[in-house]
């Protein structure tokens, strides 16, 4: 299978299907993200702007510079962003900078789990709610780093962070999460 | 290289948000696609519009400041300087610095900079319009 980078530079010199196998690979990811935060009702049009926003600015992309799977989802971040402003709900930003993290702090809480959380933390739907309680930002976080394989390098260029600010929310999410079940 | 987790909570994380929570509606795909390919086709009508019209503008425009420079040069004696060169070759010889001085004093300096201008955007505006064509066609 051919690489996003691959596709893009096949749809530059000309190849307009190449366009429709972007699409096609997007379309369920970037839905799944963005319903978590618009609701399914908006999704749909909220990833068709994110897709004409790329669209316009395929030709800047540089692959040298950031893979298009940061650079399109920095793209439904910010719409994500300017939907739910005019809709005047959440806002990614409401949470404060945190650089100052140590490095201790960023490791993982190892303490063990309650059998019963555990038990709870089975059921995909309960832990999917609780993630949806989560500030805006921590969200972004887990469903990058879990769920799309993303580097915390990665996430910190789509949420335009420094990586200790993003290992910070990634453990701060983590710890909420455990105290929402406790 | 993939994450190592030291606790429960990041593998239910993982298990969790591996497997999408929301599916889009089967046709979604198609539908941006069309949406994108008929805003392409719009971008592109107005594009031609824009360098057809640009074209035509500016070789009405050229044509105007042609017939203005053509009497220009014949108001300013410009042609009789001209005629010398080839009638009096000798004076010209003799006087060339005094013969170019009043060549150039007749030139129309800026009817002749417009006239340049607007054959400049003939040439760019008419290139864009033909490569625009000639891309419609080869999709065709």
């Amino acid at each position: 299978m051919d690489t996003d980078e691959d596709v893009i530079t096949q749809y530059l010199e000309g190849d307009p299907q190449a366009l429709k196998i972007l699409i096609d690979r997007y379309t369920p990811i970037l839905y799944n993200f963005t319903a978590r935060f618009t609701g399914t009702f908006h999704a749909a049009d909220v990833v068709q702007d994110v897709f004409i926003k790329a669209w316009k600015s395929i030709g800047k992309f540089n692959a040298s510079k950031a893979r298009f799977k940061t650079w399109i989802f920095a793209i439904a971040r910010n719409t994500i962003i300017d939907h739910l402003r005019k809709k005047r709900s959440l806002v990614f930003s409401d949470i404060q900078n945190d650089d100052t993290d140590s490095f201790d702090e960023s490791i993982a809480d190892e303490s063990p789990l309650p059998d019963e959380m555990l038990e709870k933390l089975e059921d995909k739907t309960f832990l999917n709610g609780m993630i949806a309680k989560l500030p805006a930002d921590y969200q972004t976080v887990l469903l990058m780093y879990y769920g799309e394989d993303m580097t915390f390098a990665e996430i910190g260029e789509v949420l335009s962070k420094p990586l200790n600010t993003v290992k910070s929310h990634h453990r701060r999410a983590v710890q909420k999460l455990r105290a929402m079940m406790s | 290289m993939p994450p190592v987790y030291n606790n429960s909570m990041e593998e239910k994380l993982e298990i969790a948000l591996k497997e999408p929570l929301y599916y889009p509606d089967a046709g979604l795909s198609d539908h941006i696609l069309f949406r994108i390919v008929s805003r392409q086709k719009k971008l592109t009508v107005i594009n031609r519009s824009i360098n057809l019209g640009a074209t035509l503008l500016s070789l009405g425009f050229s044509i105007l400041i042609i017939e203005s420079l053509t009497s220009q040069f014949s108001q300013t004696g410009f042609y009789q300087y001209m005629s010398l060169l080839f009638s009096d070759t000798q004076a010209v010889t003799l006087y060339w610095k005094e013969f170019l001085f009043s060549l150039v004093d007749a030139l129309p300096a800026t009817t002749l900079v417009l006239c340049l201008g607007s054959l400049l955007l003939i040439l760019i505006f008419g290139r864009r319009t033909i490569s625009g064509w000639r891309g419609s066609l080869r999709a065709a």
